[in-house]
């Protein structure tokens, strides 16, 4: 069972927004501070890479440490660690700690988000780590694959070529902009998870003191997502293909159907006796394959399959994919599987939460994202709610709207991607 | 999490651990044989036993297909995997306290009785076929095999591998389980609630039915310097590059600790010597530094990724560094910081039946070592400068060591970077 926990919600004077994860007991605390800040938000889109370079400035100088490395001894003497992701929307600063510190590293986050020194040679020395970091994703084919994906399909993210081209015009002037937009009270979300031991209020407390503009929650972005072509990608090196299969619809899914494709994907490709993944291992034509269905601020959900393919295999498991979903829509989950589903993710919920950030992971994704919470010890009644109606209902309107591509990277060339394509193509 | 931690002998001769985690909701369960592919009969039957241990979770004495194994596994959540390494076979699972007498009862099923047959060994040939041609595409794990060859380690690399596959039959699966799964090679490490539950689990551990056999030996390799070594991809789009120095023991404990520490001094933080450093000037996203040890001989290995153009400067760095800490330039302040953060570590750890299974298992199914939980503060306390000194000059002292990469740039850029750290064995009067 997930470790034993209260929540709270917290609105905060300043307009700040978050959550309290109170776990009795526990010895490690896990912070995350998020504010719609992503490279989606740079004012220039000519200097698109503000966003990112303002997050591994964060870590720089500020009020209080003159330096980098300074700040860095500080914050880890008693083992915290930090980290921060930037997205195209969100901004997120973690941090995971012992209990015994979570006033003093608190207050070094507040430090760091709120008083930092945007110096012209931190700039310099971090435009050569960004530029180093997505450099070598460009060898990632999933990743450079799911741009291009994105990208046919109207989404408006930089590829990452584009990316590094926009890093050289960033200026100190652009950092404390974005940073002075970005970085306020009414966009500012938390959660923070731990044994606040009946300190809950001093947490509140030094929350309210952060020093930054009140501001205004800012909108996410959206895009029109239209159907797309097959997108195929040929890289020399690559000996198999990199595949994503990708169906969208135009609206978000609610919790419980978000559970629903729980079930779907697991009898999918859960396991090694599901219909897609365990057929394709029992063939051995395949490795991996997965699924999952996502729903994003822009109003848009999206059912995906994907993995690694070697070209002698992929028209059989593409046809296996096809097929298998053909028979969802056709209504064809009989009351055994719908069962086995759920007792497996029952038994899978019963594992979750097992260490704080875990609990604060499961907190923040849909907090950050529309402000649920969506309490873990309800899973088992999201789970028991799971119909066979829901599962067949959610895959016929994915296939309903007919907005999906295929997406190949490896070792491929435009006329086979063109001919899968066409196959799953009788799907819709 | 609180635990205690028993080690027990099995009269069919297999030894391992009972961590009781009196706390639990979860069960945590491994099983190891020194089975893994350095153990195959033959070089050219290599891939043996990883298409072995796919196998494992097939058709068994009481299941005639995977998929009904696997529908009986899963039914309630629990999840199970296996990998097979150099020289290990660990099977794994994790599953709800509830069930963790039908899940050990499905593990000894699949561990003990498996009934190998030709339709699923075609069947994983693929399978094993397309997991290593995946592979191909991570240039991390193409270049340690790489490293570990030149150095003079018989291994094979994912490429060479592949065309093993083929040669492998029927008849080898059923040897290889049959010399390797022997109760005498086998550990365990079972963790989660004990209470009212040891005798059972001792019974059901006692009837693992397999020979008795013995625990197979770890072989030694004579370990060498190598020139720099190119693994060329043409759409690398930076370098990815590991420089491993060896000596030809084992680290104990002692010095294993010291070098743990001295790793994090250098690559640990945002304000380490090397990767801090990197940072700073804007050289490299990242690097780190690890220790490695085996039966007979350990590692010091330094790794990471970095663009054509900084990348000289990054190797002028990572030996200066070195340098400056054979000159025993390491301070008071530094390791007491570093004291500091790995005792914050240690009190964040523990947190779950799998962190603590994972603190005992690599070290106990390495060489039979028990590692004390409790001691680890007074370890931690107990680690010196000169120690760090030490250990970093018996492995530049040992002057076996390899720099290899993976990039579309040619041999020429590595023969400079490897010349620029080469300069530290010279300087070290080798």
């Amino acid at each position: 069972m997930p470790l034993k926990h209260t929540v709270q919600e917290i609105q905060l004077k300043n307009g700040a927004k978050g959550l309290i994860v109170h776990v009795p007991d526990s010895t490690v605390m896990s912070y995350t501070i998020h504010f719609r800040a992503g490279n989606d938000y740079v004012k220039n889109q000519a200097k698109h890479q503000t966003a990112h370079l303002m997050e591994h400035m964060a870590f720089g100088p500020n009020e209080q440490f003159a330096t980098m490395e300074a700040f860095s001894q500080e914050f880890s003497r008693n083992g915290a660690y930090s980290n921060a992701s930037t997205f195209d929307t969100n901004m997120n600063y973690y941090a995971d700690l012992a209990q015994f510190e979570w006033e003093r590293i608190l207050k070094l986050q507040q430090l760091a988000i709120t008083k930092p020194k945007f110096l012209s040679e931190i700039l310099e020395s971090e435009k050569g780590n960004v530029c180093e970091e997505i450099t070598g994703q460009l060898h990632n084919n999933g990743r450079q694959l799911w741009m291009h994906i994105n990208r046919a399909m109207g989404g408006h993210s930089l590829l990452d070529e584009e990316k590094i081209a926009t890093i050289n015009a960033v200026t100190v002037d652009d950092i404390i902009e974005h940073h002075a937009t970005t970085h306020t009270h009414q966009n500012m979300r938390f959660v923070l998870a731990g044994d606040f031991n009946g300190q809950e209020n001093r947490a509140v407390e030094l929350l309210e003191g952060w020093d930054l503009a009140q501001g205004k929650r800012l909108e996410p972005v959206t895009d029109d997502i239209v159907a797309s072509p097959s997108v195929s990608l040929a890289r020399q090196d690559q000996e198999n293909v990199t595949f994503a299969f990708t169906m969208v619809i135009k609206r978000k899914l609610e919790i419980a159907e978000l559970v629903a494709f729980s079930a779907l994907s697991h009898l999918l490709t859960g396991t090694l006796h599901s219909r897609i993944f365990g057929k394709a291992r029992t063939r051995g034509i395949c490795y991996g394959v997965g699924s999952n269905a996502t729903t994003d601020l822009g109003g848009t959900s999206s059912w995906d399959f994907h993995g690694q393919v070697r070209p002698d295999n992929a028209d059989a498991l593409y046809e296996l994919i096809r097929s298998e979903i053909k028979r969802i829509v056709d209504g064809d989950i009989s009351d055994a599987d719908l069962e086995d589903a759920k007792q497996y993710l029952t038994g899978d919920y019963q594992m979750r939460g097992q260490t704080v950030s875990a609990l604060a992971g499961w907190y923040a994704g849909d907090y950050f994202f529309d402000e649920t919470v969506d309490d873990i010890n309800d899973a088992g009644k999201h789970i028991a709610a799971i119909t066979k109606d829901d599962m067949v209902r959610l895959a016929c309107e994915f296939v309903a709207a007919k907005l999906w591509t295929l997406g190949e990277i490896g070792a491929v060339n435009k006329t086979d991607t063109e001919r899968r394509y066409t196959s799953l193509s009788s799907l819709f | 999490m609180h635990h205690t931690v028993e080690e027990i002998q099995l009269k069919n001769g297999a030894r391992g651990l009972l961590i009781d985690v009196p706390e639990a909701t979860v069960m945590s369960m491994q099983f190891q044989f020194r089975a893994g592919n350095r153990f195959a009969k033959t070089a050219e039957i290599e891939q043996v036993a990883h298409i072995m241990e796919h196998m494992a979770f097939g058709a068994n004495a009481r299941f005639k297909r995977e998929h009904d194994f696997e529908a009986e596994f899963t039914k309630n959540g629990a999840d199970h995997n296996a990998y097979t390494s150099d020289f290990s076979m660990v099977y794994e699972a994790d599953c709800a306290d509830f069930e963790w007498d039908r899940i050990l009862d499905l593990q000894r099923l699949s561990i003990c009785q498996p009934r190998f047959n030709e339709e699923e060994l075609e069947a994983e040939k693929g399978n094993v076929r397309a997991e290593l041609t995946n592979y191909l595409n991570d240039h991390h794990r193409i270049l340690w095999p790489r490293i570990q060859q030149l150095l003079g380690e018989d291994v094979l690399t994912f490429r060479q591998s592949l065309p093993t596959i083929a040669n492998v039959s029927l008849r080898d699966i059923r040897e290889h389980h049959k010399r390797t799964h022997t109760t005498d090679n086998m550990r365990f490490v079972i963790a989660g609630k004990m209470h009212g539950r040891r005798a059972t689990i001792l019974r059901e551990l006692e009837a693992f039915d397999l020979p008795r056999g013995e625990q197979l030996a770890i072989p030694r390799d004579e370990l060498h310097s190598a020139g720099p070594a190119v693994v060329r991809r043409k759409d690398a789009s930076n370098l990815t590059f590991g420089w491993s120095m060896t000596i030809p023991t084992a680290l104990d404990d002692e010095k294993l600790d010291a070098l743990h520490y001295l790793n994090h001094i250098l690559t640990g933080t945002m304000h380490s010597r090397i990767f801090g450093r990197a940072r700073s000037k804007g050289l490299a996203y990242h690097v780190g530094a690890y220790a490695g040890v085996r039966p007979h001989d350990s590692s010091w290995d330094i790794t990471g990724q970095v663009n054509h153009d900084t990348a000289a400067k990054l190797f002028a760095l990572m030996r200066d560094e070195i340098k400056q800490v054979l000159d025993g330039s390491i301070t008071e302040a530094e390791l007491d910081a570093a004291k500091s953060y790995a005792l914050g570590r240690h009190q964040m750890g523990a947190q779950t039946v799998a962190q603590i299974s994972g603190f005992y298992t690599h070290r106990y199914f390495a060489d039979g070592s028990i590692k004390d939980y409790d001691d680890v503060p007074n370890r931690i306390r107990r680690v010196t400068r000169k120690r760090m000194t030490d250990v970093a000059g018996e492995f530049v002292a040992a002057n076996t060591w390899v720099l290899a990469a993976v990039s579309s740039g040619d041999t020429a850029e590595l023969t400079e970077y490897n010349d620029i750290i080469a300069e530290l064995f010279a300087s070290n009067g080798l």
